[in-house]
């Protein structure tokens, strides 16, 4: 995201101006609605949570502080939030119903999504499974440390420095990218 | 701001934690103070979020194109939460910053303590090395002791003659143990290129033991020599002769 649509769109939702939910829905919808879907993994449900967290977005927006995160990091967060609090409802409920798919409240399989950033998709999967297990863990299935730890069945240490080294990876993974998608921006 | 500090901070999780909203206030403050006071980890930060957000990005999926009027449609007349005087807003603000002082001032002290720990724990590990050191040290005095009290040691005081009359020294000799020790009481200064040396006469050669140091009431071991027949210390050149300089002799004790 280009700084001066970001800067423009937190200044609408501070004036209270609608415009910055169309704006933000046509640049974050996509990645917003992956993060929803990676936690929730059920297309009904991540499309409620995407509105809930719309609906949350403009009536926070006035509070959002750029000193303490990225615009995408406070959406980021509030979108995780409300996925996470939304598949804890829905386990609540069917329990009983389906007792042994409940046993783990935020299942780690993959599931297939329609990926648009298949360039970017691909590049990611070179990041080495252990880290990129860890890091989708605490990213998109919103465990703890600790639960990933207990999920994953390795040492909390382990998952800090995974997630560290992780990171850095990931760092080493899209400096290329940007490079990339700078000439292709040039030409 | 000292850079172990930073480190120390940047080694933990904290700052992971922090991004994805899933810290305590007592550490939103701490990582509030560490963002406001060190470059390095607001890079680390930034650096942080753009990773989260390119990660995302990798899993983005199009919404059901419906979708984008239905959530459009449900904010249309839903009031933003006005920012009033945020007086609730400055009185955390202060808090915070309060907290985050303390949080720090105990972090510091903490740290502080853990160094003074270390400090102490080392003066310990010296204390015990010097008590060791000095166990050992009483054990070989001991063993000398012994050695001088056995009847078997016999002693020769060596007093000086014209060349130097305040010199003196004691020798102590154990045939059975095979042991010599001299004790050099005095001896009268020499120029820095000149050394007191003692000699053992051992089948009419001369022998050389030992450099005698100038410390007082200190016993020191010589190298034991069978068949010694006299004892003889005279005045050489820095470092010690091979042959004594007979006109040079100090002190001759014959057994």
């Amino acid at each position: 995201m280009k700084p001066f649509v970001e800067n423009h769109i937190i200044e609408l939702l501070r004036a209270g101006d609608e415009r910055a939910v169309t704006l933000l829905y046509d640049h974050y919808a996509d990645a917003l609605f992956g993060v929803a879907l990676k936690v929730t993994h059920d297309r009904d449900l991540a499309q409620d949570v995407l509105q809930e967290s719309f609906v949350k977005i403009w009536k926070k927006g006035s509070k959002y502080d750029a000193s303490k995160a990225r615009l995408f990091t406070w959406l980021f967060r509030v979108v995780q939030n409300t996925a996470i609090d939304a598949v804890r409802k829905r386990n609540r409920k069917t329990e009983k119903e389906i007792q042994n798919d409940s046993a783990s409240v935020l299942p780690l399989e993959a599931t297939s999504f329609i990926i648009e950033h298949i360039g970017v998709q691909q590049h990611t999967e070179t990041l080495d499974e252990k880290y990129r297990v860890v890091i989708d863990a605490l990213f998109f299935k919103g465990m703890t440390q600790q639960e990933a730890s207990d999920e994953l069945d390795i040492p909390l240490g382990t998952v800090k420095s995974r997630l560290k080294i992780g990171l850095r990876e990931l760092r080493k993974l899209f400096g290329p990218m940007i490079v990339i998608y700078i000439l292709n921006f040039i030409h | 701001m000292t850079q172990d500090k930073v480190n120390i901070f940047l080694e933990s999780d904290i700052l992971e934690r922090y991004l994805l909203d899933r810290t305590t206030s007592e550490e939103n403050a701490t990582v509030d103070y560490f963002l406001s006071t060190s470059q390095e980890v607001r890079d680390t930060y930034a650096e942080l979020q753009e990773n989260l957000e390119r990660y995302a990005q990798t899993y983005a999926t199009p919404p059901p194109a419906e979708l984008r009027d239905r959530i459009l449609d449900s904010i249309k007349g839903k009031e933003q939460v006005k920012r009033s005087f945020p007086w609730m807003a400055v009185a955390a603000s202060i808090a915070a910053f309060m907290f985050a002082g303390l949080s720090f001032m105990f972090w510091s002290q903490n740290e502080q303590l853990w160094n003074e720990r270390q400090v102490t724990n080392n003066l310990i590990q010296d204390l015990n090395e010097d008590v060791n050191s000095n166990k050992y040290k009483l054990a070989q005095v001991e063993s000398q002791f012994l050695i001088l009290n056995k009847p078997e040691t016999s002693k020769y005081v060596l007093d000086g003659n014209r060349r130097a009359r305040r010199f003196k020294a004691v020798a102590y000799v154990n045939n059975l143990e095979q042991k010599s020790y001299v004790n050099p009481v005095l001896l009268p200064e020499l120029p820095d290129d000149q050394v007191y040396q003692m000699w053992a006469s051992v089948d009419g050669k001369m022998v050389p033991l030992d450099i005698l140091k100038m410390s007082k009431d200190q016993l020191t071991e010589i190298p034991y020599e069978e068949r010694m027949a006299s004892l003889q210390i005279t005045i050489e050149p820095k470092g010690g002769s091979k042959q004594p300089t007979d006109e040079d002799t100090v002190a001759n004790i014959e057994f």
